[in-house]
């Protein structure tokens, strides 16, 4: 069957991606666009006979090719050129998303509209006739809820009818005679002819566009065709003064006469979104209400996620004892209870909690909440020297630092992008949080919620102290302003949080699997191994025999260091290996503990080694203290060897000071 | 819907918020007040509770100045004590699996009524503020 390419375009927030994923099913595939770390989505979908590959385009507002994504855009359709282009148009929002629609027309493409979130427009008051857009624009028009998927078939039906279809032609009535002359020249080149559409060349001339300039350099009529744009550009100077900002006009006049005609509006409403944001981004109710449903994300992850840990807990436990005493050989079956399953189980009976804190965290941005929260954060960024979009990366470090960090991309300044990286560690990813659900269950039970939230707090509070101390001494200066959109509220669509949900859990589980897997083998050999050989599976279960491993001898190298805290040398060991990965530090208690995920913390709290003062500041400690290696690595990707060892250094440093600040404030209070 | 709805119901659950958010509050700190339901003793439950309990009072400010807008302190308070009161039923259905199916040490003569909090019954009540407010894009409040 041959494949047919379609692609799919539209402004950000238009419900592009859900489209996407309501065309394509689970048949995706997500890599990056060719040179750049754009992420490329591709699907497939069989309709009608027909296979078609179906590539989810950056959201852009427009085809300048300003930006990359609008680069990466235009030049698919310009080269791939797509048997369709799906163009999803926000009917609530009708006169920006047509720009982009006129510049599809512009290249000739065979556009499709889906026409979307026709349900918000009218609640906006807005009817928005869709037979009535068709025929002004000459293209099919599908009116769609993607979120409810109420008109994907039709859409699939109209896709399968335009294939053949002859693309209208937009005229700019002002410049019709200077493009034409344009063209005249530009169709004496046959392989110009052959590769574009010629009204989209002059018009983009006109416009003085870098690419398509070089593209005329390289014609055989380059001369004839800079010659004749000379006289053009002259002339249109004389009559409108910047070309580019009159082409503008006139689109923007052409889609006022469309809207006139196509839409009207029915009565002033107050929508469900206006609502919501009156108090979700209010400059003082903003800052609690988004502390409060961070407080209400963390409940929801820990208490009701609590028994699924315990059912992995159970069968972790289970397996250990099943598999240990059907195996005669001592070193292997303790190498399989005590290394690997126990090591494994204690890691991933954290998988709940952290598969939960994605859950609510995909909601929140399904939503539309996350962005109101950068929004109300803003504020408080700038006065700590932070851009704007500084927010985002913040609030994805929750989830995982590494993605974070790549994140800051966005942000142009270098200077503000460098500043950004250096606090990213100090946002509390998942894997700390196993570690605080374990001291949080075994020293403040019954608080748990909040002395696990405080620990994010914590991170946010130093995160901010950092940024102003760096902007005050290192980056002098302010950083800039920043714009964003606020899209509406959504109802959730469950397929594409669970979808997100998962994509994100899986990356833990392939952790588990890989890293934390040898990590745990590492540790139980040199627990089972000392000076003096094999020390047999006992070692795990007897102090004395533990204290003359190889762990043990590490332990007491690094004691010293953690001496002023109390902490024993187990808890050295832990933040030892927790440098390759922030989970380790549970499972590598678990095996130096010698029990299993369920009885840890029954054995951290009986044990001698901690108080809920000491517990509390080896919290903090693992909070501050290097996320991973793969955060270092990712820092040195993005900022340098120098910004990544001032991270290190800078982390070691403040995680050694703030435990003891806990410690010795604590010590005196309690 | 007439703003003098809006004026009632935000200074009714504005108040009803704002005592259980000092009761919480003060439990936190060992001063533990009773009514009808226990407080947790969460500082975090004290603190939410007295944020909706500021947008409860804020819309009934609104109201008494005639503004429209008073309605979406209503709503939006309305939404967030009733997600509070679904995520304390998801605690008990959570902490019901600990209790009837795992039978979990830690559970052993649990009921529901142990989890029965004063953001549950105020989560529950609120549902008549949402319900008032819920077609408020169709129909305009009447100011």
């Amino acid at each position: 069957m041959k494949e047919v390419v379609i692609a799919l375009i539209g402004n950000p927030n238009t419900g592009k991606s859900t489209i996407f994923n309501a065309l394509t099913g689970l048949r995706q595939h997500v890599g990056n666009w060719p040179g750049v770390t754009v992420e490329k989505k591709e699907g497939e979908l069989d309709h009608k006979g027909i296979k078609f590959r179906v590539v989810d385009l950056p959201g852009v507002y427009g085809l300048t090719a300003y930006s990359i994504d609008e680069k990466i855009a235009r030049n698919f359709i310009v080269q791939e050129k797509p048997k369709v282009v799906v163009d999803i148009i926000d009917a609530s929002n009708l006169e920006r998303n047509l720009y982009l629609a006129l510049q599809l027309l512009e290249i000739g493409a065979n556009v499709v509209i889906a026409l979307n979130k026709i349900d918000i427009a009218e609640e906006k008051g807005y009817n928005v006739n869709p037979e009535e857009l068709e025929e002004l624009l000459g293209v099919p028009v599908v009116p769609t809820i993607a979120s409810k998927g109420e008109g994907i078939d039709k859409l699939k039906e109209r896709i399968v009818k335009s294939l053949d279809r002859k693309p209208p032609i937009v005229e700019y009535p002002n410049f019709e005679p200077y493009i034409k002359k344009l063209i005249k020249v530009l169709e004496k080149d046959e392989k110009l002819i052959r590769q574009y559409n010629l009204r989209w060349l002059a018009i983009k001339l006109l416009e003085e566009d870098n690419d398509v300039r070089a593209i005329i350099e390289k014609s055989k009529m380059r001369d004839d065709v800079l010659k004749t744009l000379i006289d053009v550009v002259n002339d249109l100077h004389k009559k409108y003064g910047d070309i580019e900002l009159a082409l503008a006009d006139e689109r923007y006049r052409i889609i006022s006469e469309i809207a006139k005609k196509a839409v009207t509006k029915k009565e002033e409403r107050i929508t469900f979104t206006e609502m919501l944001d009156e108090v979700f981004t209010h400059k003082y109710l903003g800052i609690p209400v988004f502390f409060s449903l961070m407080w209400m994300a963390f409940k929801f992850t820990f208490d009701v996620s609590a028994p699924f840990s315990d059912i992995i807990d159970a069968f972790f436990g289970w397996l250990g004892d099943a598999v240990g005493s059907g195996i005669g050989n001592d070193a292997l079956a303790s190498l399989l209870r005590d290394g690997i399953i126990a090591g494994l189980g204690s890691v991933l009976v954290f998988l709940p909690p952290i598969a939960f804190l994605f859950l609510v965290f995909s909601w929140l941005e399904d939503s539309g909440y996350m962005a109101r929260a950068a929004f109300v954060m803003d504020r408080v960024m700038h006065r700590f020297g932070l851009h704007g979009k500084s927010v985002v990366p913040m609030i994805m470090g929750f989830g995982c630092n590494v993605p974070a960090i790549m994140a800051t991309r966005t942000l142009e300044d270098e200077k503000d992008r460098i500043l950004t990286i250096l606090i990213n560690p100090l946002m509390s990813c998942s894997a700390r949080l196993p570690v605080y659900a374990l001291f949080a269950g075994a020293f403040f039970m019954g608080r748990e919620g909040t002395v696990i939230t405080s620990m994010y707090i914590l991170g946010i509070l130093l995160a901010l102290i950092l940024a102003w101390l760096v902007r005050r001494f290192i980056f002098k200066g302010q950083p800039s302003h920043f714009v964003m959109e606020l899209p509406p509220y959504n109802k959730p669509n469950w397929r594409t949080i669970f979808g997100v949900t998962w994509t994100r859990t899986e990356k833990f589980l392939k952790k588990a699997g890989t890293i934390i897997f040898a990590t745990m083998i590492i540790v139980w050999l040199l627990s089972v191994t000392g000076p003096s050989g094999y020390l047999g599976s006992n070692a795990l279960e007897s102090g004395e025999l533990l204290a003359k491993s190889w762990v043990a001898t590490i332990g007491r190298a690094l004691e010293p260091i953690f001496k002023p805290f109390g902490w024993d040398w187990k808890a050295g060991v832990a933040l030892f290996f927790g440098f390759l990965a922030k989970e380790v530090v549970v499972g590598t208690m678990g095996i130096l503990y010698g029990v299993g995920e369920e009885s840890l913390p029954y054995a951290l709290a009986s044990s001698s080694a901690f108080t809920p003062v000491t517990a509390f500041a080896f919290m903090a400690f693992v909070l501050i203290y290097v996320p991973c290696v793969a955060t270092i690595g990712v820092i040195k990707q993005e900022a340098g060897t120098k910004w990544a060892l001032f991270a290190l250094l800078y982390e070691l440093l403040l995680a050694y000071l703030v435990a003891l600040v806990i410690v010795l404030i604590g010590g005196a209070l309690l | 819907m007439k703003i003098k709805t809006v004026k009632y119901l935000t200074l009714i659950f504005g108040f009803l918020y704002l005592i259980y958010g000092i009761i919480e509050s003060l439990s936190y700190f060992g001063r533990e007040t009773t009514v009808i339901v226990s407080p947790t003793g969460d500082l975090f439950v004290g603190f939410v509770l007295l944020t909706i309990s500021v947008i409860y009072l804020t819309g009934f400010k609104k109201a008494l100045e005639n503004d429209f807008k008073a309605t979406s302190y209503l709503y939006a308070g309305s939404i967030l004590s009733i997600g509070l009161a679904i995520l304390a039923l998801l605690v008990i259905g959570a902490d019901a699996i600990e209790a009837y199916l795992l039978k979990s040490e830690d559970f052993i003569g649990w009921t529901p009524l142990d989890d029965v909090t004063s953001y549950l019954v105020l989560g529950l009540l609120s549902i008549f503020a949402y319900l008032s407010v819920k077609d408020v894009s169709k129909k305009p409040v009447k100011v």
